[in-house]
């Protein structure tokens, strides 16, 4: 008897569980907007100077 | 002396201002010579930037203003106009109905935000609440110009936010996503989840072919086989049966409408392949195709995808009477006593106070007082109205000079301007789709296959029944348009990149495909072909009178007065208040001809060339032959007379673009019928048309915004209708042609309803569409016919009983990548036409 008959369904199943992961990512609404955040990622190199008014 | 300036260039500015225009320190815009502040470090055009470079400063987020450098986007103007109160947001009506509290205090909030021009205004936004106590996050999304804001109510109110925001030049307003909104959200994630099932199916059915593929050259044990046969037929019923029953129900549709369809062909290749694959699981022997069944789910809903949030973008239209109509107003009480109401709240037969400087919420009639309107959002015309008692005025008109009291006709949708809005989504609405290239081909490919199909299992019935039906199905599966489901949406979807990335936004792709047919263009003049803005052109005489001039002008609201007192006041100097002295007395406008004062001991008179004759002023015959080549040229000459001699002659014109009738001519040569369609007076009007070389009956003046949508659907037969507009006033007409085409610097509402933006000023981003668009459905035919050469060649293959399942599991996927490089690799929206 070979191990497949064990390795393949365990693999499906864990390909199951990151569909699952993904439909849950979806309806939580993280690909809602898929034009922003391509382009938020630019922002971050530059530095804001804190609170000069303190 | 005899000063004539091209339109390019600004009147020059007297000796005492800088040379070179003054730059406003905020948004980069030249400051008005009377601004200028000699000694100041940093110069602004108007109050609205210092505020907003004040409060940047302040906060600490200079590199706001690197970041736009880095953009290559100056910054808005901060033209906010609205008074800072946003004390209506605090209101609990507002609060029930749009803010969310949870638990912890936090109260959340989407409202839409006007102002947004570049990437560094989210970012800027975005970093707005380390500033402001008890201001949690500010998110902008981008796509529909909303921000999120989270907040906590015991320290901070929204009031305090908007006010904020609207300090920078960013005006929020509360957001209705509509009906459709919400459904489209949904269909997104829908088809997002079938992708997904449909990707995890081919890419584990794929897998396990390969598996089988290798059995069959170094030998597998039949048991393994058994259980790879089960598992990927299995797979490849969900990858069927959940994503890709939408090419089912497309298909039974399609029957019962009686047309051909690319996905009936689809769901007869689908159905077709899974019964043979499940038959020939369950009896252990025969070919199956599983791994191309799922391969062509994957492939055809990731095509249908982008199509999908193309339509979706061009779907985006936000209610448009928003922006027009203030959101609150003064009602007069019985009592006498004025209240502050929301404009939800208004009704006919209210009594309403409207100040100077604030838009007109509702139709309605004059009870007391008189003003001078602006009604250029409505009607396009730049001329100035004067209304008195007894006069009926419209919403979204500007009150400009004096308080009005006025008893509502008419509110939101009834009003005029609601009525013209109504009329732009409707126009939106009846614009008849056209059938897709694509789905044309793919309805003839139908017949094609049922054809072959039935050639395959007559030629192959004398081998065996069995071997004539495993041919007539590999035929079917390889039949499917796989890669001709992708040409058309990833073609488009690149090309709109490459023209956003040149500064035009194209919403729908069927534009593209629409702007292949040239038929009419309707250019609109005020904005477009022209800068839109009443300048001094020219000047000859007597140079001593400007300070005379400035004097008068001054107290007369007109755009022409206006341009002439910016003139004379640029001439005088920097400085206005210091270098003028004079003071005009006893100041009579005649309506439409000309204006008198008294300045110092001298009378004055300035006006047209009409009301000169009229007065029997003294012309030089000099002036008259200058001021009427000026005519000729789409000028207005102004005579200015000192005690009734005419001493200088003015010339008022909005200057044409210096690349319109370079550009026209193109367009033109391109094979498009180029006209002009105006809300401004007919004449001015027909003057522009003959400058441009544009034939007579196709420059049409004095067009309102419902004659402008009659004018655009007069166009008979198949050829495609363009208008190029900017204003509220050409809305209606934007989104009634086939193809709605908003320019630099137009309002909101024209925005909304077109189908392409262009971001730079001028006509030359037209041709560069135009010439793009040719590229692009250069690319699209290209793309198609090479797909359907794999189908040709995999169908031949399929007739002569030589299709496997790993030819066919190669070919697929190679016709779709050939599809997509061709695609990628596209050169329209590359280079300059």
């Amino acid at each position: 008897m070979s191990v497949l008959f064990v390795a393949v369904p365990v693999a499906i199943g864990l390909g199951g569980l990151a569909v699952a992961a993904f439909l849950w990512a979806l309806h939580q609404g993280q690909w809602d907007d898929l034009d922003s955040p391509q382009q938020k990622m630019l922002q971050d190199d530059i530095r804001v100077r804190r609170h000069a008014r303190k | 002396m005899i000063a004539v300036f091209s339109g390019t260039e600004t009147p020059p500015r007297h000796s005492t201002a800088p040379a070179a225009p003054v730059q406003c320190a905020h948004c980069r815009l030249p400051v008005p010579a009377g601004l200028v502040e000699l000694d100041a470090a940093r110069q602004f055009c108007c109050g609205g930037c210092r505020v907003a470079y004040e409060v940047i400063h302040g906060a600490g987020l200079e590199s706001f203003y690197d970041y736009c450098e880095r953009l290559d986007q100056p910054p808005p103007k901060n033209e906010a106009r609205a008074a800072a109160d946003f004390t209506e947001l605090d209101h609990p009506a507002f609060q029930s109905r749009h803010v969310s509290v949870d638990e912890s205090g936090k109260s959340r909030v989407a409202l839409s935000v006007s102002g947004l021009s570049c990437l560094a205004c989210a970012w800027l936004i975005e970093q707005l609440p380390r500033t402001e106590d008890g201001w949690n996050e500010a998110r902008v999304d981008w796509a529909r110009r909303t921000v999120r804001l989270t907040y906590d109510t015991r320290r901070t109110s929204l009031s305090v936010i908007a006010g904020r925001l609207a300090r920078l030049g960013y005006v929020v307003s509360p957001w209705e996503p509509g009906q459709d909104e919400s459904r489209l959200c949904r269909e997104g994630r829908q088809r997002l989840q079938m992708i997904a099932i449909a990707a995890a199916s081919a890419g584990n059915v794929m897998l396990i072919s390969i598996a089988l593929y290798a059995g069959w050259s170094t030998g597998i044990e039949t048991a393994h086989e058994q259980l790879f046969r089960v598992v990927s037929g299995l797979l490849a019923i969900i990858a069927v049966a959940v994503p890709g029953r939408e090419f089912f129900r497309n298909a039974y549709h399609a029957l019962r409408n009686r047309t051909p369809h690319m996905d009936v062909t689809l769901a007869l290749g689908l159905s077709a392949g899974l019964a043979m694959g499940v038959i020939n699981v369950v009896r252990d022997s025969g070919e199956i195709y599983f791994d191309s069944l799922c391969m062509l789910v994957f492939v055809l809903l990731v095509g249908r995808f982008i199509q999908f949030r193309q339509q979706r973008q061009a779907a985006e239209r936000v209610s448009l009477l928003r922006g027009l109509i203030p959101r609150w107003t003064f009602r007069r009480r019985d009592d006498g006593t004025t209240e502050r109401i929301p404009i939800e709240a208004v009704q006919a037969g209210d009594r309403l106070l409207i100040r100077p400087g604030e838009p007109i919420p509702a139709d309605g009639e004059i009870v007391t007082g008189s003003s001078h309107l602006d009604q250029s959002l409505l009607t396009g015309e730049s001329r100035r109205i004067s209304v008195s008692d007894g006069d009926c005025v419209p919403a979204g008109a500007q009150n400009l000079t004096g308080p009005l009291e006025l008893r509502v006709t008419a509110t939101g949708e009834q009003t005029r301007i609601g009525r013209v809005m109504r009329l732009v989504e409707m126009a939106s609405h009846e614009r008849a789709p056209i059938v897709e290239l694509a789905h044309r081909v793919a309805g003839r490919l139908l017949v094609v296959v049922i054809l072959l199909a039935a050639i395959t299992l007559f030629a192959w019935w004398h081998t065996s029944v069995e071997t004539a039906i495993d041919h007539m199905i590999a035929l079917l599966i390889v039949a499917c348009p796989c890669a001709l489901g992708l040409a058309t949406p990833l073609t488009i979807a690149v090309a709109q990149g490459r023209a956003a990335s040149r500064g035009i936004l194209i919403r729908s792709g069927e534009a593209l495909e629409r702007l292949n047919r040239p038929g009419r263009l309707w250019l609109d003049k005020t904005g477009t072909v022209t800068f839109g803005q009443l300048e001094v052109r020219a000047i000859q005489g007597d140079e001593s009178v400007w300070n005379a001039v400035a004097a008068i002008e001054s107290q007369v609201p007109h755009p022409v007065a206006e341009a002439l007192e910016s003139y004379a006041i640029a001439r005088i100097g920097a400085d206005e208040t210091a270098d003028r002295p004079e003071t005009a007395t006893s100041i009579r406008v005649e309506a439409g001809r000309g204006v008198s004062g008294r300045v110092g001991d001298d009378d004055f008179w300035l006006g047209s060339l009409e009301g000169c004759r009229l007065r029997k002023i003294h012309l030089p015959d000099e002036h008259l032959r200058l001021a009427l080549g000026w005519i000729e040229q789409g000028w207005s000459p102004v005579v200015i007379a000192r005690n009734g001699v005419g001493v200088t002659l003015a010339a008022i014109g909005d200057a044409l673009r210096p690349d319109a009738v370079d550009a026209i001519d193109r367009l033109r040569r391109a094979g498009w019928e180029v006209g002009l369609l105006s809300g401004d007076h007919p004449e001015i009007v027909a003057r522009y048309g003959k400058l441009l070389g544009l034939p007579r009956e196709l420059v049409k003046g004095g067009m309102s915004p419902e004659d402008k949508v009659r004018e655009i659907r007069t166009v008979p037969g198949t050829k495609t209708v363009v208008m190029v507009g900017d204003g509220v006033n050409d809305a209606a007409a934007l989104a009634a042609a086939n193809v709605g085409i908003a320019v630099h610097g137009g309002a909101q509402a024209s925005l909304q309803a077109a189908d392409v933006y262009l971001g730079h000023a001028g006509l030359e981003p037209l041709v560069e569409l135009m010439a793009g668009s040719r590229e692009t459905l250069t690319v699209i035919r290209r793309n198609l016919a090479l797909s359907l050469f794999y189908n040709a060649t995999a169908m031949t293959l399929a007739v002569c009983g030589l299709v496997t399942p790993l030819l066919a599991a190669i070919l697929m996927p190679v016709s779709s990548l050939t599809v997509v490089g061709a695609a990628t690799l596209q050169q329209s929206f590359g280079r300059r036409p």
